[in-house]
């Protein structure tokens, strides 16, 4: 396990600052990094270490929470404190601001992008999640205001291949919506966790979702179709979301983020102890009580929390991770061997 | 005989007779004063649900009107968008208390307006960046604030052009410490 997980570099991204999010674009070329600085890094390869290719500084007037590519690799979200949501057109190595989303109350904490490229998904601490629909002419629309939540919600994700999202929120629950009748309606609420849900994230096929939270503890939560064989129960034509498996005692403190390696199935953590883990599945366990093993941990990962990890969409085992440092580090990942 | 054991009877029994007695007219009296602060608080609460419900439904058959018109294929969005929120103002059961979806469909009806208010405020000339009006709020409960009339019903509102008391809200800034400021320090992260 000493030498699962190697870094290959480090970059001050947000110099006395905290680095926020992280995200890979869709060819995996580039990364996007927002902090607390205001500002949006773009950086790139060039040789054997990482260069910073673009900075966007002007847009938000705090700091920037979460950036998201979609899935065309044209265009980044990025959510903020100051209430808005960026749309930024990549023109090269220069980034245009295309729109402005506004209508939630207060700080955004999240958004995503649905594989389609169509629809966009925003939460905030006003408790709501926002669907926006995005059409041929870069228009923006909002379709649904959804209330569902009790407290801020913290993330929100898109199912790999369906219409489905999904939402974390510091009520505890994660919370799954999709559209019905021209409308979205929350269609499962998943229950569990005992504080904070920070993070959430789909494995490669859908079937699963991972959740981490202020509990110290990451959920995995499996989909039950209606008529499945397990005869779990489900309400009328929704699916059921149960969970089959908790990891607890690996985490020393609050699992800010967690990353789901759509290559290899590896699932990483960022955690508020400064180190970042890799889990991976057993090879024989049972789909309905999977079993996963602790494969790196990497202590003093950062010198602060590490606030988020990010699997690189197309190259196996590559793994970015950013910190309350202000910090960017590009680690290189390799299960170990006899797993 | 008979009679001193009464009067034994009264003075050894005294204390819990009166017990009894105190704690009878205690619960009437405390009923009686119950009711009528459940009376009152449900009358409050009630009138604030309403108020906020009424402003939204006001202010979409207003939108619904100046709509009316309309044709192009972004205003018969925006009437679709005008149409649900009414028909969710419509069915709710105002004058049913226990109705267990009470919240629930508040929130939706809230959630609506939300989307309503963003569809009625955005540019649609020229196709530019959207503008949300900041300048008003919805009635929230318990919180209510009307409607500038000088901004929002505005003739500038009718020709659609842009909001100009358009700000962006300031966030919380607060420092405090120990578990109170951990779960303040969570809802700001």
């Amino acid at each position: 396990m000493k030498d699962s997980l190697v870094l290959l570099g480090r970059v001050p991204a947000h110099p006395d600052s905290r680095c926020w999010f992280l995200a890979w674009n869709p060819a995996g070329t580039l990364l996007a990094s927002c902090g607390g600085d205001r500002r949006i890094r773009i950086w790139g390869t060039e040789g054997d270490s990482w260069i910073c290719k673009s900075v966007i500084s002007e847009g938000h007037q705090r700091t920037v929470r979460k950036v998201a590519w979609s899935p065309c690799g044209n265009y980044l979200a990025s959510a903020s404190f100051d209430a808005t949501t960026c749309i930024w057109k990549k023109n090269q190595d220069d980034f245009e601001c295309v729109t402005t989303l506004e209508g939630h109350e207060n700080e955004v904490k999240s958004v995503a992008w649905a594989p389609s490229g169509n629809l966009l998904a925003t939460c905030s601490r006003d408790k709501s999640v926002w669907v926006w629909e995005v059409d041929e002419e870069d228009e923006y629309e909002c379709v649904s205001v959804l209330n569902s939540h009790t407290q801020d919600v913290k993330h929100v994700v898109w199912h790999p291949s369906q219409e489905l999202l999904a939402s974390a929120s510091y009520d505890d629950t994660v919370k799954l919506y999709r559209e019905e009748e021209d409308d979205w309606v929350c269609c499962a609420t998943l229950e569990g966790h005992e504080s904070t849900v920070w993070s959430l994230a789909f494995d490669p096929s859908g079937q699963r979702l991972a959740s981490c939270s202020d509990d110290r503890t990451v959920r995995i939560w499996r989909q039950y179709l209606p008529g499945n064989e397990q005869g779990v129960a489900c309400s009328g034509s929704d699916p059921s979301w149960k969970c089959v498996c908790t990891l607890s005692g690996f985490h020393s403190r609050t699992i800010y983020d967690i990353a789901w390696c759509q290559l290899t199935g590896a699932l990483a953590t960022a955690c508020g102890d400064d180190a970042i883990r890799v889990f991976e599945e057993d090879p024989n366990s049972d789909p309905q009580q999977p079993t996963f093993s602790l494969t790196a941990h990497l202590h003093q990962a950062h010198s602060q929390d590490v606030n988020c990890v990010a699997w690189n969409p197309k190259e196996p085992g590559l793994l970015a991770s950013c910190s309350d440092d202000g910090e960017v580090a590009f680690w290189k990942y390799q299960r170990p061997e006899g797993l | 005989m008979a009679g001193s054991q009464d009067m034994f009877d009264a003075i050894v029994m005294a204390d819990e007779r009166f017990h009894g007695e105190g704690y009878r007219e205690g619960y009437e009296e405390g009923s009686s004063l119950g009711v009528t602060e459940g009376r009152q608080h449900g009358r409050l609460h009630g009138a604030k649900i309403g108020s906020e419900i009424g402003c939204y439904q006001g202010f979409a058959f207003a939108w619904k009107c100046l709509l009316h018109s309309c044709t192009t294929e972004k205003d018969s969005r925006k009437m679709k968008v005008l149409e649900s929120l009414i028909g969710m103002i419509q069915k709710f059961p105002y004058d049913d208390p226990t109705y267990d979806k009470l919240h629930e469909d508040l929130d939706k009806i809230r959630g609506k307006f939300k989307q309503v208010h963003f569809h009625v405020c955005l540019l649609s000339s020229a196709g530019n960046m959207p503008v949300t009006c900041w300048c008003w709020e919805a009635p929230r409960y318990p919180a209510a604030r009307r409607p500038d009339s000088q901004t929002c019903a505005s003739q500038d509102r009718l020709c659609n052009a842009p909001c100009t008391c358009h700000h962006v809200p300031q966030g919380p800034c607060v420092v405090q410490i120990d578990a109170a400021a951990r779960m303040v320090e969570q809802q700001t992260m």
